[in-house]
This record gives C-alpha cells, sequence and structure tokens, in this order.
C-alpha cells in the first residue's frame, strides 16, 4: 500500500522528468553557453575557442549596425504572418462549418507540404519565381509587377531576389502554423451559438464580429506567435528568396558565424534578437488579453 | 372540444397546413395550428414527434416545405430569424460563453441598435425579474445550471418577443430545481403576459403549467386541448398512454380508455348491473402513499391497473384475490381503432380540436 502511495507521489515527476531533462541538456545549456560566448574575445580569426571576458562591446553596434536587417525581419515577418491570418482564417472556419465528416481529412491536407523537406520546398520557390517562369511571365503580362513597382515593394521587372518573393515564402512555409491552432480554436466553438446569434438578431458579419471572432482569438494569438516568431528569425527564405535589399536578421546572424567566423558577435545579436521578440510577445499578449487564452 | 383561449382575436402564431420534410423523411405532416396572445401552448411528445421542429419553424431556423407560418397574421414563412420578432431559449441554453451575464443579456438590444441608457435600464429590469440582479459579472461558466437558466430567459425575454419560445428549457436541471423552475418560469410568463410556446417531451411539465397542450406523435398533432381535456378525453390510444397512464379495455367491440384512479375493486359477487366492469384477479399492489396501486389480470389476460385510496378500506388490495372492477361510464373514453389513430389528426372530429376556426 504504501509503495502504491509512494509510486503515486512519484507520478508527477516521472512524467515532468523527460521534459525538463531534455530542455536543460538541449536548450538551456546551450542558451547558457550561448551568453557566455556572446561576452567572448576572440584572440585572432582562427581562434575556434574565444575567451570568456565580459566582453560587452559585442553587444555595442548590434543596433547601429544592423538596424535595418533587424527593422526588415520583423516587418518581414509581421506581413506574412498578417498574410497567414487573411489566407488561414476563412480556410479553418470554412472546413469547420463545411467539413462535416471529411474535417480531419481537410485539416490533414494542411500539413501534406511537410513531407517534404523545408529546404527543398523553398529552393522549388526559386524555380516558381525564376524571371521567364509561367507564374512571373503571367503577373508581368497581367500588369500585376507594375503595380508592385509603382507601390515600390519591387524595382526591377522580376520577382526573385525581392522583399516580395521572401515574404512570400514565408507566408507558405508558415501557412499551416497559423492554420492549425486556429482550426483547433474554432473547431471548439458551438455552432448553436450562432443559432443564438440569429435568434438575437445577428446575422452574418455581426455574429462573426460579436461571436466567433472574440471565441477565436486563443487561435489567433497563438498561431500568429507560431508563424511569427520563427519567421523573423528564419534565413532560408531571404537567403534563396531575396536579393542584398531583402536581407533579414538570420542571414545576419548566419553570415557572422559561418562566413566571417565571428562566433561572439552572431551569439550577441542572437541573444537582442531574443530580447527583442520577448519583449514583442509580452506587448502582445498584453494587448489581445491573457483572459481569453485562459478561458 | 376546447376553443382556442383568443376568441375572436387573431392568433399571435398559425401554422397553416405546415409541412415540413427533410429528404425522404417527413418531420411535420401537414398541421394547421393557432396559438393565442398570452398563452402558454406545450408541444408535448416523445423524440422525433416534431415538437422541436415545429419550434425551429416558429423560429425562422427552418423553413416550411409546404404551407405557411403567420405571425401576428402575416407570412413570415421565408423571414430569416433575426427578422422575427419571436426569441428562443435554446435546450443547453447557448449563452455567449466570452460575454459576461449583462452582456449576454443585452445581446439583442444592442443587435437592434437601442440606445446605451435604455440597455442598462431594460437589462437590469430582466435580471430582476429573473431574481439575479448581483449576477451581471459573472461570466456563464461561473453560474449553476439554474442560474444559467434565468440568464437564457432573460436575454430572450428583453426583447420583448411576440412569442417566447423555449426548447425543452429544464432538460438539463435535476429534479428538484425543475420543479422550482417550473413554478418560477409560469410567474415569469404571467408576470410579463407573453405568449410562450414550451416545447416538452415531459407530460407532467405540460400538464402542469400549460393553458393549451397539442399532443404529437409520428410528425402530427394528435390532439389539442388544455392539460384537463387531454387527460380526460384523450383523442386516441397514443395520447391516452402517453399522458398519464390508462387502461385500455375492449368492450362491445369498442375500445375504450380508463384511468386507474377512475376504477374501483369491488367484490366479486357484488351488483353487476350498476355500470361496467370485468372480472379479473389481483397480482400485486404496490403503495405510493396516497393510494394502492393494484395490478389486475382479466381472463383474457389483459393488465388493468386500479388505483384504491390508501386511506380507505384497502382489504381487497390483496394479491391473489378474485375482484370486479368496476368503472362508471362516463369515465370510459371511446378510442378510435389503431389503423384510424395514426391518422386521427386529419378527423373531423379531431380537426375541431386543432383551434376551430381555419386560419
Amino acid at each position: 500500500m504504501s509503495t502504491r502511495v509512494g509510486g503515486r507521489r512519484l507520478t508527477p515527476y516521472l512524467l515532468v522528468g523527460p521534459g525538463v531533462a531534455w530542455l536543460g541538456v538541449f536548450f538551456l545549456v546551450p542558451l547558457w553557453n550561448l551568453f557566455v560566448m556572446s561576452l567572448s574575445t576572440k584572440r585572432s580569426r582562427y581562434d575556434f575557442d574565444p575567451a570568456f571576458r565580459w566582453d560587452w562591446s559585442n553587444y555595442g553596434d548590434v543596433f547601429g549596425a544592423y538596424g535595418t536587417q533587424l527593422g526588415r525581419s520583423f516587418l518581414f515577418a509581421g506581413v506574412a504572418t498578417l498574410a497567414c491570418l487573411v489566407i488561414g482564417y476563412p480556410m479553418a472556419y470554412w472546413v469547420v462549418v463545411h467539413g462535416g465528416r471529411f474535417r480531419a481529412a481537410l485539416v490533414g491536407l494542411v500539413i501534406v507540404p511537410f513531407f517534404t523537406s523545408f529546404l527543398l520546398r523553398t529552393i522549388s520557390w526559386t524555380v516558381l519565381l525564376a524571371d521567364e517562369s509561367v507564374i512571373v511571365r503571367a503577373l508581368r503580362a497581367t500588369g500585376v509587377l507594375a503595380v508592385l513597382r509603382t507601390v515600390g515593394w519591387i524595382d526591377g521587372d522580376r520577382l526573385l531576389d525581392t522583399p516580395v518573393a521572401v515574404v512570400g515564402g514565408l507566408t507558405y512555409n508558415f501557412l499551416p502554423f497559423m492554420v492549425l491552432p486556429l482550426y483547433v480554436s474554432l473547431e471548439r466553438i458551438d455552432l448553436r451559438l450562432l443559432d443564438a446569434c440569429g435568434d438575437l438578431y445577428a446575422s452574418g458579419w455581426s455574429a462573426f464580429r460579436r461571436v466567433v471572432l472574440p471565441l477565436s482569438l486563443p487561435g489567433v494569438f497563438a498561431g500568429s506567435l507560431l508563424t511569427f516568431i520563427p519567421a523573423t528569425g528564419d534565413f532560408v527564405n531571404a537567403y534563396f528568396l531575396g536579393g542584398t535589399s531583402s536581407r533579414m536578421i538570420g542571414n545576419v546572424v548566419q553570415d557572422r558565424f559561418l562566413v566571417q567566423l565571428d562566433q561572439p558577435g552572431a551569439a550577441a545579436i542572437s541573444f537582442l534578437l531574443m530580447a527583442v521578440i520577448t519583449v514583442a510577445v509580452l506587448v502582445y499578449a498584453r494587448v489581445l488579453g491573457t483572459e481569453e487564452l485562459t478561458s | 372540444m376546447s376553443e382556442s383561449p383568443t376568441g375572436n382575436t387573431a392568433p399571435v402564431i398559425a401554422f397553416d397546413r405546415v409541412g415540413k420534410r427533410f429528404g425522404a423523411t417527413t418531420a411535420l405532416h401537414e398541421t394547421s395550428l393557432r396559438i393565442g396572445e398570452g398563452e402558454f401552448f406545450s408541444l408535448l411528445g416523445p423524440s422525433g414527434c416534431g415538437k422541436t421542429t415545429s419550434l425551429r419553424l416558429i423560429a425562422g431556423f427552418e423553413r416550411p416545405s409546404t404551407g405557411r407560418v403567420l405571425l401576428d397574421g402575416v407570412d413570415v414563412s421565408g423571414v430569416p430569424p433575426y427578422r422575427r420578432d419571436v426569441n428562443t431559449v435554446f435546450q443547453q441554453y447557448a449563452l455567449f460563453p466570452h460575454l459576461n451575464v449583462f452582456d449576454n443579456v443585452a445581446f439583442g438590444l444592442r443587435s437592434r441598435k437601442v440606445p446605451k441608457v435604455e440597455v442598462g435600464r431594460r437589462v437590469r429590469e430582466l435580471l430582476e425579474v429573473v431574481r439575479l440582479p448581483d449576477l451581471a459579472g459573472r461570466r456563464p461558466a461561473q453560474l449553476s445550471g439554474g442560474q444559467q437558466q434565468r440568464v437564457a430567459l432573460a436575454r430572450a425575454l428583453v426583447n420583448r418577443p411576440r412569442a417566447l419560445l423555449l426548447d425543452e428549457p429544464l432538460g438539463a436541471l435535476d429534479l428538484k430545481l425543475r420543479e422550482s423552475m417550473q413554478t418560477e418560469l409560469k410567474r415569469i410568463q404571467q408576470e410579463l403576459g407573453t405568449t410562450f410556446v414550451y416545447v416538452t417531451h415531459d407530460q407532467a411539465e405540460a400538464l402542469a403549467m400549460s393553458d393549451r397542450i397539442a399532443v404529437m406523435d409520428g410528425g402530427r398533432v394528435c390532439q389539442i386541448g388544455s392539460p384537463r381535456e387531454v387527460y380526460d378525453r384523450p383523442a386516441n390510444r397514443f395520447v391516452a398512454t402517453f399522458i398519464g397512464t390508462s387502461n385500455l379495455v375492449a368492450t362491445d367491440g369498442r375500445l375504450v380508455a380508463v384511468r386507474p384512479e377512475r376504477m374501483s375493486l369491488q367484490p366479486v359477487d357484488a351488483d353487476r348491473s350498476t355500470g361496467p366492469g370485468v372480472e379479473a384477479t389481483v397480482t400485486s399492489a404496490a403503495f405510493l402513499g396516497a393510494v394502492v396501486r393494484c395490478t389486475c389480470v382479466t381472463a383474457e389476460g389483459t393488465e388493468l391497473l386500479v388505483d384504491v385510496d390508501a386511506a380507505a378500506d384497502t382489504t381487497l388490495a390483496r394479491p391473489g384475490g378474485r375482484v370486479w372492477v368496476a368503472w362508471q361510464a362516463a369515465d370510459a373514453v371511446a378510442l378510435p381503432h389503431d389503423d384510424a389513430a395514426a391518422s386521427a389528426a386529419d378527423r373531423p372530429e379531431t380537426r375541431s380540436a386543432l383551434g376551430g376556426v381555419p386560419a
């Protein structure tokens, strides 16, 4: 009897133990190493074991030197998140309301792209957006490129190597991370509430704005975080689809680390990026209201 | 049988030969009925009898396949719910979980752009009526089932509808609460004078609260009448057995229904010329408090239930005894034969029960 009680007392720790151990070894320790690295100095370019010496200078001119790329990362990730929301919300809503018994299958389709590598999918976009591809020729013929040029999103007669291509790639790659949480939160809404709306003189748009949208906010919140955070730090889309004028902070980190071999500098930028994202997320959570998320 | 209590005034709600099909299934056969101003009208029947479909037709969630739905004499068959002057109390209440009690109740008024001051006044007034004035700030999840029920009532009634539609509103409550809410609903209905259309499968509930009851079965209205009428004068076998308990006895080639409390046990050698009766053997007797309910079996094997006043002489109510089960001819209700029972609603004598004057 006593062993059973003892076993029960241990159960919570056994359940949470593996996760804590995993995060400790593969997240907290590297994070600490990253922090130490960001305060270290290299004795020479090929010094692969920089010495820790509270060297705050690595942080010194990150904002000055890479403010543009940082701002661009937030802008691109923000626009891509918005685009995912605009594309994904109607999708998730449609599946919930009209999916019937095919709901699960339809949601499954959303994750089908994951069966192919992220890198391959992004590289294949370079083919889709190549200067003489069907898509670009069609956009050129219909005047869409001219419009994009007029509003200043592209400057030549091509899509590749422009911010539009990078945002397009980000939107494409992160769309499932938006759709899935949206679907889950919309699916939880009791459809009889729509009957109640109709009964209380709120039709279509009014019912959506006053009942469906507020009840799906947890999904909007989770989806936009799952999209925005990785998109901000992403460098693959900008690397393959963007040009020199669409480099993101992820590219800066990659370049600093792998090309210039400036590990302390790359670590400092990464750390600042994390701090800025954390602050942005906290502000976002405050604005959207945490009460909605817990209820 | 029963005249609509409205007399000659126009009914608030009328079905003019309304029918509803879903694909190949007929949920409601052609039905005509009239519900009067201030009436507490119940649609009573087992699940699948068409009562909820009828309610949804009035609310506008369904459109009739045939016939017309009239609100205050105006054909509203094609009018969507949000433009109908009726409100619904839903089965599971369907309160908005993200809004507090005040905002839930105010929802309909705000849809109609009622000025803010008036919204506040009317919401507070209704919360007084349903006796929840102090809970305006609570979320639905923080309320008990009975309180949620009251909020749902207030949310519908605050719009001052021409009729309030209630879909099994007490189904989710436990027995004690259900009984007190019955009294409460009746009080509110009388206080506001609103027409209530009440859907239920619980015959005791319908008998206790209604001015009139439409008993439904298989997508048809079998009978419309006051609780007393449908109990004392059931139109067919279904009504006789669904509402309360009836003994079905075949005498002289006729099928009659007699209530257990209208039958009596007499000594087997009693004078048989005073009225109808049948010889039987008592097989069991159950003491139910006010009465002793005896199960008797006739020579043909028909089971009869007879209630004997527990305060009176119960010597005959003993298992094994031979008795003469007697009743008054006036207490026996002749029923149409089985094949006719199904289409009872179409028969002339029951059609007159549908409120009389055709719309």
